[in-house]
């Protein structure tokens, strides 16, 4: 090795994505996860899984709204989001995106007004300024057939598949960051999407539905599930590098196999993935524990924030051209822990004030603990 | 709960989440605010496309050529400061702000030129070559390197001292206050209580050139030898300095870095080259070498003119038919892939290099390796007629008697009673082909190796010819054993010398900085002979001594810049007791006079050393020869650039009892000039006058125009000139009432009498004398001066020279100077400019100077000798291989120089310097690459971070020079009771010297270990041992 040799091609480069890209990725998987968890109770009618697709719309909707606004925070000039549509670039993934994501959004919103309806029409008969509100938002008095509700809702899917393929594609497409670059990435943001999405819904069945056991059951059977595909998954992965049928997941290994930071984060994902499956597997074994089932949902989040932070911020740390890596530091404001922090407080908000609006939770039979 | 006041919790909740996300999203509010009223949240650029780049200096067009030159800007040629190089280059400045935007090279310049353009090319047609039009401006361009690039810094740096300096409280406190020009030189001229420590001689008590110092010893000179000048190196303006240093104020002593950077390797090859007085030297005449061997030099980032070698070298190996060697104990920038099989790296054990070069020559002189024809030719005669420029003096005999009282000198023909001893026609003698002793000027040819007796007047003794005697040291030893002792394995360095001999005359040894070892003067002059045995001193594809310089200081065609009224020869013996025998002191005689052995004497005379600082300023302190009460350094910095000076000096310089003044000029603070007593702030590069010289390797005569052009920014004088060396010494000299400044002080060729007031006064006659010698040159039109961006300067030529030196002064600086044309360079298969003294196999000079130590005679012609001290015995024996197991050296970054470290550019790229230690080396000691490790010496400890690999030779740790200050920006100063803090980033890395270490074998706390025939300081293979260092914090 030669002293002389002066490396000059790795300048200090800022963060490309911010923390926001996390918290978007995080909402809108949440929502499409939650937009499926309520097809068999709303849409295919199974009275069994009602109480689960009331909760799930509830999380759907709100994720939903708050995952653009941190979207848009991303963009390093947020206001110049008006370019994707003057310049839709087909074979850009994200131009994709920026078109599915506001229909999307809209289709869920009319998916959940529609499912919302009738109960708003019921507080409309009432009296005082909730019931005149709740009027408006009904718009009317007439009455939506069920056919309208099952298109927007079939309609919503449609698209969440279509936020799903761009939100992982998007990312997986860079040859550049061999971390990224494998077909499994979209495939597991699905995945533990579904899982975080669960999990909140077992927060949420504990802190606003009175820990309904079928809801609890329903939600750590998703988790459980969940887990073991992506134990499937991130074997399929591994099994690509190691075998070297895939020279990029090889690239990845090497990228980081150097790095104890890397190490323990692995080792990590690993104790949290096999404690939050056996977790969700006892506590459906054992019945008396059920109530606890909100734990397990924690952990859930957990699991499921944790990965997209991984991948799409640490990912960020391991230097393209060069060997080694770039420390990342949190910041303190905006483009950091503020930021996170006020992405989850505007969706408290969202959430606190449509549960005051509306009553979502009208003819759910919870069968408590 | 009733279901308003959970609502109303709710209700508050969400509104504490919604102010959580107003304080979250306060970023991207903000960024989009600004993007609606700027339409960005960014700065805006000058341009939408390229930024805020630089409206360009001037524009051709593509079609026609026409040339537009942006009046916003000027460029102007003068010389670069980055390093001792001094290579010419155009300086970009923007003309409203009068600020230097960008600098790059001057294309009619020989050291930034591959061919430089000729001088009567007119400005506008060689502007127009640098660009596209035409596909010039490939083959043009001309440019200037990294750090050349960066140093435009230094003017507008924050730690440059831009005001007069006067230190407050004790040396080097770091605390100052600012004094107005005329004040310092009222308190150095006239001395007196100056900081409250007790009475301090002036400089005009110290200015006695009539009175001896010594009574005892008058040898020693007057009293004004009291005064020591120090300088960095020649930089153009030393004409001035020593004008007033030795022909005004008559002092003897000035030493410059010449003895802690290269001097071992000048001295070597000056007594090749028979001159040990100036120690001319040579470099490869890169362009048509076929067989380069570097040996303790890196072309590509050092051994000046390193610019200019850099791309010959690079040329040379891809499209030219080059192949070389690189021998250096670290792997560097000289030897690369990119060369493929025309390069080799052989890594050497430090301070070895005279058993590389003993091995090298005995297998040459064994195997037929040299050039028979060209050694057997005598004397001039011979020469002339075998067509070529100069001879040696393989053949001349060597009276090899102690006994005899000519011993060590050639026979001449006096010694054979054919001609009067001394006389112009008494040659040395040779054996010619038929056997006979004949005068070196008649025989056609001699005999090469010749052993006999001859008898002479004073009886009959032993003569042998020098090429013998070179042959009877190298073969004191088998290759074998010299490879042992140097690292380097036999049958490499067999190879190694049969492909040398195999390029005959067109084979080039180069050596340099690495032999600064304890046994350098050795070294360097054995690697030399190479290229004496080649015989391809003078040829084409050889080694060229270089064009030289246009001198315009000296009894010029115009002015007399050398001689004025009253002019002082200085006189006395140098306080590093250099050029004077020790057997011509008064001590010497008193010694033999009361029958005792004057040997040893009480440290060093060195009879053939130049004057050194590296003994000037401890043997000043110490006051034997005698004391030193004054010292003045410009841009001098010994304390960083001496090994071992610091530890030694430091506590000594601090007590104004042992020198009474000091003062700096120069343009920053340095680990020297912090002990100062007062600082004159100098102009920096772009801003100073002067003409310098060239480096061996440019093989056309030149000189470098500089001048200011930009203003400097420091402070004025009374009479509005910037306070700089300059008005430095022309002020004191006037106040001293010295000779040879102020008014009268220069005479014309018309016999007139011209001032010497101001810088440009002494400049611009200088530039006179260059413009006008020989064919003068035409008149500058008025495009040159406007393209060239000489205009400010005119009104200075007209007010100062004659109207008829007006235009070719202007057309001299048009062009940065004088340069001879490129179609000068060769001479059919000569060099256009040779040297023509004859060559030395043995120097008789050396051979016949007398150790001040041992009291017997140098050896004469190049050996083997281990890195040694003073008495002789060799380092090892000090310092044993158990203890000391590794040997430390220094090498020349390729970016930073040793005071570019405030240059943010550089350390961007390098910030500091890792130490190259060998895999092997590392395991044994259990460092890791990336370990910090303590390197300790016999004279100091640093810390450093390991560079573990392969490049760099086993037993060897390599520090790279350039870092470990404390000063230059690194340190904290208080001017004028503001703090000015310094930088702890400059300090990074360390510097190799902090590791040197006193001679053991002398007085104590006299001398830094220095190599003895030369007294250069040593800094190649000092012994260290390394420990990893775990508890840093």
């Amino acid at each position: 090795m030669n002293s002389m040799v002066i490396e000059v091609l790795t300048p200090r480069y800022a963060m490309a994505w911010y923390p926001w890209a996390v918290q978007y990725f995080f909402m809108i998987a949440i929502s499409y996860s939650a937009l499926m968890l309520t097809v068999p109770g709303l849409l295919l009618g199974k009275q069994r899984f009602l109480p689960l697709a009331k909760i799930a719309l509830l999380v759907s909707v709100s994720c939903t709204l708050v995952g653009p606004v941190a979207l848009l925070a991303d963009l390093h000039q947020p206001l110049r989001f008006w370019h994707f549509y003057t310049n839709i670039t087909p074979w850009s993934w994200m131009s994709i995106g920026s078109l599915l994501l506001p229909l999307y959004l809209m289709l869920v919103v009319a998916y959940a007004w529609l499912a919302w309806r009738p109960a708003m029409q019921e507080q409309a008969q009432g009296e005082g300024w909730m019931a005149r509100l709740s009027g408006w938002i009904a718009l009317g008095q007439w009455h939506a057939p069920r056919w309208l509700l099952v298109l927007a809702g079939l309609g919503a899917l449609v698209f969440s598949f279509g936020i799903m393929l761009y939100t992982g594609a998007e990312v997986a497409v860079l040859q550049s960051r061999p971390l990224w670059h494998t077909e499994w990435l979209p495939v597991m943001f699905v995945i533990t999407g579904l899982i975080a999405a669960a999990g909140l819904v077992l927060l949420l069945n504990r802190l606003m539905t009175g820990n309904d056991e079928d809801v609890n059951r329903q939600g750590l059977t998703v988790i459980f599930v969940g887990m073991i595909l992506a134990a499937v998954v991130a074997a399929l992965w591994l099994a690509e590098g190691i075998t070297g049928y895939s020279p990029s997941v090889q690239q990845a290994f090497a990228s980081i196999k150097n790095s104890p930071q890397w190490t323990a984060a692995a080792v990590w994902g690993l104790l949290a993935g096999i404690a939050l499956a056996l977790s969700a597997a006892v506590v459906l074994k054992k019945q008396v524990w059920l109530g606890g089932a909100w734990l397990v949902g924690l952990l859930a989040l957990h699991v499921g924030w944790t990965f997209r932070w991984m991948v799409l911020m640490e990912v960020q740390t391991v230097a393209k051209n060069t060997a080694g890596y770039y420390q990342y530091a949190l910041e303190a404001g905006s483009y950091g822990f503020m930021g996170i922090i006020g992405t989850f407080g505007l969706w408290l908000a969202v959430l606190l004030i449509i549960d005051i609006l509306v009553p979502w939770k009208k003819g759910m039979q919870v069968r408590a603990h | 709960m009733d279901k308003n006041r959970r609502n109303l919790i709710k209700g508050a909740a969400a509104a504490g989440g919604i102010a959580a996300f107003g304080a979250g999203y306060y970023g991207p509010l903000e960024k989009m605010g600004k993007g609606l009223i700027n339409g960005t949240a960014g700065k805006k650029t000058a341009d939408r496309l390229h930024g805020n780049s630089l409206a360009p200096e001037y524009s051709v067009d593509p079609q026609t050529g026409e040339i537009t030159l942006n009046q916003d800007q000027r460029i102007a040629f003068t010389v670069c400061y980055g390093c001792t190089t001094k290579c010419g280059v155009r300086v970009r400045i923007d003309n409203n702000e009068e600020k230097v935007l960008r600098v790059s090279g001057n294309p009619y310049h020989p050291l930034s030129a591959d061919e430089h353009l000729d001088e009567d090319i007119p400005v506008l047609d060689a502007l127009r070559g640098l660009s596209s039009f035409q596909d010039q401006g490939q083959l043009n361009r001309s440019t200037a390197c990294a750090r050349g690039n960066a140093a435009m810094a230094q003017l507008t740096s924050d730690n440059r001292v831009l005001q007069c300096l006067k230190r407050v409280g004790p040396r080097g406190s770091g605390q100052w206050q600012t004094v107005s020009f005329e004040q310092l030189l009222d308190e150095i001229v006239e001395g007196g209580d100056l900081f409250a420590e007790g009475a301090v001689d002036g400089l005009r008590a110290i200015r006695d050139v009539e009175t001896p110092l010594d009574a005892n010893n008058p040898e020693y000179g007057p009293k004004a030898n009291q005064l020591l000048m120090m300088e960095a190196t020649d930089y153009g303006r030393s004409a001035l300095l020593k004008r007033f240093a030795f022909n005004a104020f008559g002092t003897r002593n000035y030493g410059h870095h010449g003895a802690y950077c290269g001097l071992a390797f000048r001295m070597g090859s000056g007594a090749l080259m028979n001159d040990l007085a100036k120690y001319a030297h040579v470099k490869p005449d890169l362009a048509n070498t076929k067989f380069a061997l570097f040996i303790g030099t890196a072309p590509s980032q050092a051994g000046n003119p390193f610019k200019r070698q850099g791309r010959l070298l690079a040329q040379a190996r891809s499209t030219g038919s080059l192949e070389y060697v690189v021998v250096d104990p670290a792997l560097n920038a000289a030897a690369s892939h990119a060369a493929s099989d025309r390069n080799r790296w052989i890594s050497i054990l430090p301070g070895t290099d005279t058993a590389l070069a003993m091995g090298l020559i005995r297998w040459m002189l064994e195997n037929n390796g040299y050039a028979a024809d060209y050694l057997a030719l005598p004397g001039n005669t011979a020469a002339n007629a075998a067509g070529e420029a100069g001879h040696s003096n393989a053949t001349h005999l060597v009276i090899d008697d102690d006994s005899h009282p000519r011993a060590g000198h050639f026979l001449r023909l006096s010694d054979l009673g054919q001609a009067e001893a001394g006389s112009e026609s008494d040659h040395p003698v040779v054996v010619n082909n038929a056997g006979d002793l004949e005068s070196a000027e008649a025989a056609s040819r001699g005999q090469l190796f010749v052993e006999r007796q001859v008898d002479t007047a004073d009886g009959t003794t032993t003569v042998r010819s020098s090429l013998f005697k070179l042959r009877q040291q190298a073969q004191a030893y088998s290759i074998e054993e010299y490879a042992d002792y140097c690292g380097i394995e036999a049958g490499t360095i067999k190879a190694l010398a049969k492909r040398f001999a195999r390029f005959g005359r067109q084979a080039a040894a180069d050596v340099h900085g690495g032999m600064m070892s304890g046994s350098g003067f050795y070294a360097s002059w054995g690697v030399n002979m190479l290229n004496l045995l080649a015989g391809s001193y003078n040829h084409k594809g050889g080694v060229a001594v270089g064009g030289g310089k246009y001198n315009g200081m000296g009894s010029g065609p115009r002015y007399d810049l050398d001689g004025f009224p009253g002019k002082i020869g200085p006189k006395g013996v140098f306080l590093s007791r250099s050029r004077f025998p020790y057997e011509k002191t008064s001590e010497y005689k008193r010694h033999v006079a009361n029958g005792e052995s004057p040997y040893p004497a009480k440290a060093p005379w060195r009879k053939l050393a130049p004057p050194i600082l590296t003994e000037h300023l401890l043997s000043g302190i110490d006051g034997y020869p005698y004391h030193i009460k004054a010292m003045i350094g410009v841009m001098a910095n010994p304390l960083y650039g001496q090994a071992g000076l610091t530890e030694m000096i430091e506590s000594k310089l601090k007590d104004p009892k042992n020198i009474g003044l000091y003062v700096a000029v120069d343009g920053f603070i340095n680990e020297t000039n912090r002990y100062a007593d007062y600082i004159v702030p100098d102009s920096v590069m772009y801003e100073v006058w002067g003409f310098t010289g060239a480096w061996s390797g440019t093989v056309t005569k030149m000189t470098t125009a500089c001048w200011p052009v930009v203003e400097p920014r420091q402070a004025k004088t009374a009479a509005g000139e910037p306070v700089s060396m300059d008005s430095f010494f022309i002020e004191l000299a006037k106040r001293l009432d010295l000779p040879g400044f102020g008014d009268n002080a220069i005479t014309g060729a018309d016999g007139k009498s011209y001032p010497l007031n101001r810088a440009e006064d002494y400049y611009l006659r200088a530039a006179a004398n260059i413009a006008l010698a020989g064919k003068p040159l035409a008149d500058a039109s008025a495009e040159d001066i406007h393209a060239s961006g000489i205009e400010p300067l005119m009104e200075r030529l007209q007010g100062t020279l004659t109207a008829d030196e007006v235009g070719p002064v202007a057309h001299l600086y048009s062009r940065g100077g004088r340069f001879e044309k490129m179609e000068k360079a060769y001479n059919g298969q000569k060099l256009g400019n040779t040297w023509n003294r004859p060559l030395c196999v043995y120097n008789e000079e050396v051979g016949t100077t007398i150790d001040s130590y041992s009291g017997k005679r140098l050896v004469g012609t190049p050996m083997f000798h281990p890195p040694r001290f003073w008495d002789g015995s060799a380092l090892r024996d000090h310092f044993t291989q158990e203890d000391w197991p590794l040997l430390a050296f220094s090498f020349k970054s390729n970016l930073m120089n040793s005071y570019s470290i405030g240059l943010e550019r550089l350390r961007m790229i390098k910030p500091y310097n890792p130490v190259l230690l060998h895999y092997k080396d590392a395991e044994k000691y259990g460092v890791k690459h990336g370990d910090a490790i303590a390197i300790e010496s016999p004279g100091g400890k640093v810390i450093a971070l390991a560079l573990v690999g392969e490049h760099v030779h086993q037993g060897a740790l390599g520090i790279e020079h350039g870092y470990g200050h404390r000063e230059l920006g690194a340190g904290t100063h208080v001017i004028d009771g503001e703090k000015r803090p310094g930088n702890e980033y400059l300090g990074a890395g360390v510097n190799l010297n902090d590791l040197g270490f006193a001679d053991p074998t002398r007085k104590s706390g006299t001398a830094t270990w220095l190599e003895n025939v030369s007294g250069a300081s040593v800094r190649q293979g000092l012994p260290v041992r390394i420990s990893v260092v775990n508890d840093l914090i």
